[in-house]
């Protein structure tokens, strides 16, 4: 492999960042926002598994990097949220059997009706019998194949430049997820997904103590560091500590990403807003898309993008594969071209690195993964001196890279801190760093304990985690399910208190805990003791 | 979110919504006018919001997306009430980005009715401080201004004057012809949104490797043309290998 790397035109770096806050709700016998994780389970990440196996049977050797969030992997082992999953599957394929009958006659709509049956059953045949309730084992056996490079992002998802005045809080985020991924995967992870690139300077210096060798930066990371890079975002850079940074190729992402220049915008591929959730007469669909008088999608979208009109068009699943398959090959052709330009000015293969959130593929865009299927088949099958490649690999072929140091960034709206700090959320900070330093008040006070402190410790320190995912103050400010983001981070906040209050009184309520500790389960082994304050540079 | 589900609501239910919208509703309007003007009002609030960001957000925000009603989960449940402050005297700096930074203080009780009983006192300023090296030192004062804060602030967003930079903040009380340090924050380093001028010999094939890369060094030259992912038209490389202008 290494061989055909150097002797490549270019390099591409395909990177998949797949998460979702942790949502759990056992006190409700069905939760909406819990859909978040079955669709993303039914949408994107089965189907993504099934496209491995394919290549796999086909001998395709393809390479792919993967962030699994460790509030994605606490999720995916969770037995009540994988026996609501199977329910879910239940109740969809009860409606598909139900849109069959209703749709009796209209052939087109059947092809589409039995095309959601199959899926649905594929998922539950993989999701039961395959990988017995346990798809990470799925993601382990493409790892230890050398096909994924599976990598880990921070414990919560927390961004980390809205804790850079709590160090202790940025190892641990780092530390927790880290030791996470070796419980599950047994191998540490080489590099790491910095939850929505958000980076500052000075951050490699947490990494590079627990063996991380590289992450990813916005393009502007790296094209605004501190010295101007040699080779642009084609080729990584080294951070002071040597920490590698990959910068985003935005003519690559934006390819995808955008829904109007981009592929997933074609008219033949499926519309993600029409759904017979909202299109159906309410006694028909309430079992599975009435939540308190809510409509809510089901996932039987049976429309084509078509165009900016409000007549969709019949969605036609040969046609969409058929886009699928073309659009992979415009997308290599145009990085063909891309590479053909740079190549000639660089003394190394130009590297096209492509982050994605994994949910875009096949959730939001239903056949990207189709998509991901052909552009894998298509690099092996065309003539073009392109190679596939993982940034571990690509580093131990050059170890050296210019050192500099990037610059403040994010990959959100306006590049910096914006989405996430704002006069909507910025509410939340006051309260979790007055967190942070009563966790590590806590544990000066209690350095040692057993039993039912124990406990309230180690809850203390799972509700100060969750507290800081990103994704509360990224729902706040984008304004899709605020009342849900608000009460969540209002939750644990007020949990937290009281058990700090608690503490210092010395009278835990046991039967709350207990509670508590079954609704907020995430890091079940987790140890208090870690917020400990550390002397600075101390990793462990 | 949808006409049926504004419909499903009772007209007490659709004002609340309104209310908490701000939306301006004329007295004794009909129920389904009502419900037009708040239907449009929302729509364009989501348009609005959906455009204001980047391809990135637009496209994870479709994560979290399992109703087109999520707006009206109106939810009348108990309500967590957090603390509003901490009872504490603090002052933090948070960088937001290359030319903000949000600020966020408290100032313990005691201190305040001390100052409330003090007849020299006369207000209190926030003052932002410029420093040349990520110290309080006397040395390090570049430069800083003031800005006049009531006892009930809590929070502030400051413009930053210079890029790449040090800057600190200190809440002052102001008693007659002297000043009382309340609080001083943490310091922190403002960065940049430009591409660092080539020191040197200009390189043209590491001027062009950046154009490529969506960039231009000669925003380097002109550090007040910021980056926006947004307003500013990249560089990207089209199907035929050249480099065309593009909006993001």
């Amino acid at each position: 492999m290494t061989n055909n790397l150097e002797s490549s035109r270019g390099l591409i770096a395909l990177v998949l960042n797949a998460h979702l806050p942790y949502v759990r709700h056992p006190e409700y016998s069905r939760f909406l926002e819990e859909n978040w994780l079955f669709e993303a389970l039914s949408e994107t990440y089965m189907p993504l598994l099934r496209v491995f196996r394919g290549l796999e049977i086909d001998k395709v050797p393809f390479r792919l990097t993967i962030s699994l969030s460790p509030t994605l992997t606490s999720m995916l082992e969770d037995k009540l949220l994988c026996e609501r999953y199977v329910n879910h599957l239940d109740r969809l394929l009860e409606l598909s059997d139900k849109e069959i009958v209703r749709l009796n006659g209209d052939i087109p709509g059947l092809k589409v009706s039995r095309m959601y049956r199959e899926l649905f059953m594929n998922n539950r045949d993989d999701f039961l019998n395959l990988y017995n309730g346990d798809i990470l084992d799925g993601f382990k056996h493409f790892h230890d194949l050398g096909n994924l490079e599976l990598i880990t992002s921070t414990a919560t998802h927390a961004f980390l430049p809205m804790y850079r005045e709590s160090p202790d809080m940025i190892r641990n985020q780092i530390l927790i997820a880290l030791e996470n991924h070796d419980r599950l995967f047994k191998s540490m992870p080489e590099g790491i997904w910095l939850p929505e690139c958000g980076y500052f300077p000075g951050l490699e210096d947490y990494l590079k103590p627990y063996g991380i060798k590289y992450f990813f930066s916005s393009a502007h990371g790296v094209l605004h560091a501190d010295d101007p890079p040699n080779y642009g975002v084609y080729a990584p850079l080294r951070t002071p500590n040597g920490t590698a940074v990959f910068g985003r190729d935005r003519a690559a992402s934006n390819a995808i990403w955008s829904a109007v220049d981009g592929f997933p915008g074609n008219p033949d591929y499926r519309e993600f807003y029409r759904d017979i959730g909202f299109d159906l007469t309410e006694e028909y669909i309430a079992p599975y898309a009435l939540e308190e008088g809510n409509r809510v999608n089901t996932g039987f979208k049976y429309h084509a993008i078509t165009g900016d009109t409000d007549q969709k068009e019949l969605y036609e699943p040969e046609k969409g594969a058929a886009q699928a398959r073309m659009d992979a090959e415009t997308f290599l052709q145009n990085r063909i071209r891309q590479c053909e330009t740079i190549s000639g000015m660089m003394d190394r293969p130009p590297l096209i690195v492509a982050p994605f959130d994994a949910e875009l593929f096949g959730h939001w865009w239903f056949e990207g993964p189709q998509f991901l299927d052909s552009l894998f088949r298509e690099f092996q099958s065309t003539e073009h001196q392109l190679a596939l490649v993982t940034p571990s690999e690509y580093l131990h072929v050059w170890p050296h890279s210019q050192v500099t140091r990037p610059a403040f960034s994010s990959w959100g709206d306006k590049g910096y801190g914006q989405v996430w700090l704002d006069g909507s959320n910025d509410w939340i900070y006051r309260h979790t760093h007055k967190m942070v330093e009563r966790m590590a008040e806590l544990v000066d006070r209690f350095p040692d304990e057993k039993g039912l402190k124990l406990r309230t410790l180690n809850q203390a320190a799972r509700e100060l985690l969750l507290s800081q995912a990103s994704d509360w103050p990224f729902i706040i400010k984008t304004g899709t399910t605020v009342l849900y983001a608000e009460r969540r981070v209002k939750n644990h906040i007020s949990n937290f208190n009281r058990i700090y209050e608690s503490l210092c009184r010395n009278t835990v309520k046991t039967e709350w805990l207990t509670k508590l500790e079954k609704r907020n389960n995430i890091f079940k082994d987790i140890d208090y003791r870690v917020f400990r304050r550390r002397e600075p540079g101390i990793s462990a | 979110m949808t006409k049926d589900r504004l419909r499903s609501l009772s007209y007490n239910e659709l004002s609340h919504i309104a209310d908490k919208g701000n939306i301006n509703v004329l007295q004794d309007m009909e129920k389904e006018a009502l419900i037009s003007l708040i239907f449009e009002a929302l729509e364009e609030e989501r348009l609005d919001r959906e455009g204001n960001n980047n391809l990135t957000i637009q496209i994870e925000a479709k994560k979290y997306s399992v109703s087109q009603d999520q707006e009206l989960f109106v939810d009348f449940g108990d309500e967590v009430e957090l603390p509003g402050r901490y009872l504490e005297t603090r002052l933090v700096l948070m960088l937001r980005d290359p030319s903000w930074v949000y600020c966020y203080w408290d100032i313990e009780d005691r201190i305040l009715n001390e100052l409330n009983e003090n007849n020299d006192y006369s207000g209190l300023v926030l003052r932002v401080t410029e420093l040349a090296a990520p110290d309080w030192g006397k040395d390090s004062y570049v430069d800083w201004f003031d800005i006049p804060i009531q006892f009930g602030d809590l929070r502030r967003y400051i413009n930053l004057p210079s890029e790449d930079a040090f800057y600190g903040a200190e809440i002052y009380a102001q008693l007659g012809e002297k000043e009382s340090l309340i609080v001083r924050s943490n310091i922190v380093e403002s960065s940049r949104d430009y591409v660092a001028p080539i020191l040197g010999k200009v390189d043209i094939t590491q001027n062009k490797l950046i154009e490529l890369s969506g960039f231009s060094t000669d925003v380097g030259k002109f550090p007040g043309n910021r980056y926006s992912d947004k307003d500013n038209p990249q560089r990207i490389m089209t199907i035929s290998g050249e480099v065309e202008i593009q909006e993001v």
